[in-house]
């Protein structure tokens, strides 16, 4: 019963909504053009992803390069002590035989 | 032992540069480029933030409408059509799905029920025309900085590669430094790079000397052919 009522005013409130936008048809035109996202001409235009992200994959396997030369000292005095104590464990063990 | 080291030493100098040649990066070009991965970051934010005060303010525009014109309108066409008056002086009200005359000692609450009833129905209408004015923009709002998100998204990803690149060529210098200070060429390297760029400079100011000297042949034909 009580939906009943909503249900009959709710009806009665559409056609006067309906009435409203009819009489105010010109200025809701208006105003949508004036109050327009204008959502194309806001959008960022950047490089499309997957040519940027090639880009991207390039120059960071020459990083990872540069990397490794960059490391190479201290690979190279790695290396040498490395060297040094095998050399010296070889020692040792001539000495015993 | 000395001199295994030195030769690797050597071999290292003659691969870093023939790795990265003999070009100069300072430090202050890493760090320039960190920071501009920083002020991007910083003027995302401030872009974020004039996205959604443009929108607020086309929407704010548009609420604005529904409250000064659009509601009028539709409440005194509402008022008429939802017999309003009638409702408020008590002779009619709300019951079995239309308008009716109140049942014998049920008046009172007969009319609050159909004033509230009237009320609720004329809200919500309002808030309707609101909501299809809005959220269109709001949808809009949402897909442009989702869209703006990603755009510096990518532009802080390249950033960051690039400054990672440029910070690893000077790591490769700074090996390259080390090893010709230990065989005593780094002031050789350093003085070809300042010849190259005198040399440059220098073809530079003789390209200028030529195109002043092709205007003036220029002008001397033209003269001559007048």
């Amino acid at each position: 019963m009580a939906n009943d009522n909503e249900n009959f005013m709710t009806n009665l409130a559409g056609q006067s909504a309906d009435a409203a936008n009819e009489a105010l048809k010109d200025r809701e035109t208006e105003l949508l053009s004036k109050t327009a996202s204008s959502l194309e001409s806001l959008r960022p235009r950047v490089s499309d992803k997957e040519s940027f992200d090639k880009l991207i994959a390039v120059i960071k396997e020459s990083t990872a390069r540069n990397e490794s030369i960059a490391q190479l000292k201290q690979r190279i005095t790695d290396l040498g002590k490395g060297a040094l104590a095998v050399a010296k464990e070889v020692a040792a063990i001539a000495a015993k035989v | 032992m000395r001199s295994w080291r030195s030769t690797l030493c050597v071999f290292a100098t003659t691969f870093a540069l023939t790795a990265a040649g003999c070009a100069h990066v300072p430090k202050e070009v890493v760090e320039l480029s960190y920071r501009i991965g920083q002020d991007l970051e910083s003027v995302h934010n401030s872009y974020v933030t004039l996205i959604h005060r443009h929108f607020d303010a086309l929407k704010q525009a548009r609420i604005d409408y529904v409250d000064n014109e659009w509601a009028p309108v539709f409440l005194k066409d509402f008022i008429a059509r939802g017999r309003l008056v009638d409702i408020a002086k008590g002779t009619v009200v709300v019951s079995g799905g239309a308008f009716a005359s109140p049942d014998a000692g049920r008046q009172a609450t007969q009319l609050l029920d159909s004033v509230g009833i009237w009320a609720r129905v004329a809200t919500a209408q309002i808030a309707k025309k609101k909501s299809d004015l809005v959220d269109p923009l709001n949808k809009d709002e949402t897909s442009l900085t989702s869209d703006v998100n990603n755009a510096f998204d990518q532009l802080t990803r390249g950033n960051a590669t690039i400054t990672a690149h440029l910070n690893s060529l000077r790591k490769v210098q700074e090996v390259q430094d080390e090893a010709l200070q230990a065989l005593n060429l780094k002031n050789l390297r350093d003085s070809i790079n300042n010849r190259l760029v005198q040399v440059s400079d220098l073809a530079a100011k003789g390209l200028d000397e030529v195109r002043k000297a092709d205007k003036v042949v220029k002008q001397v034909d033209s003269f001559i052919g007048q």
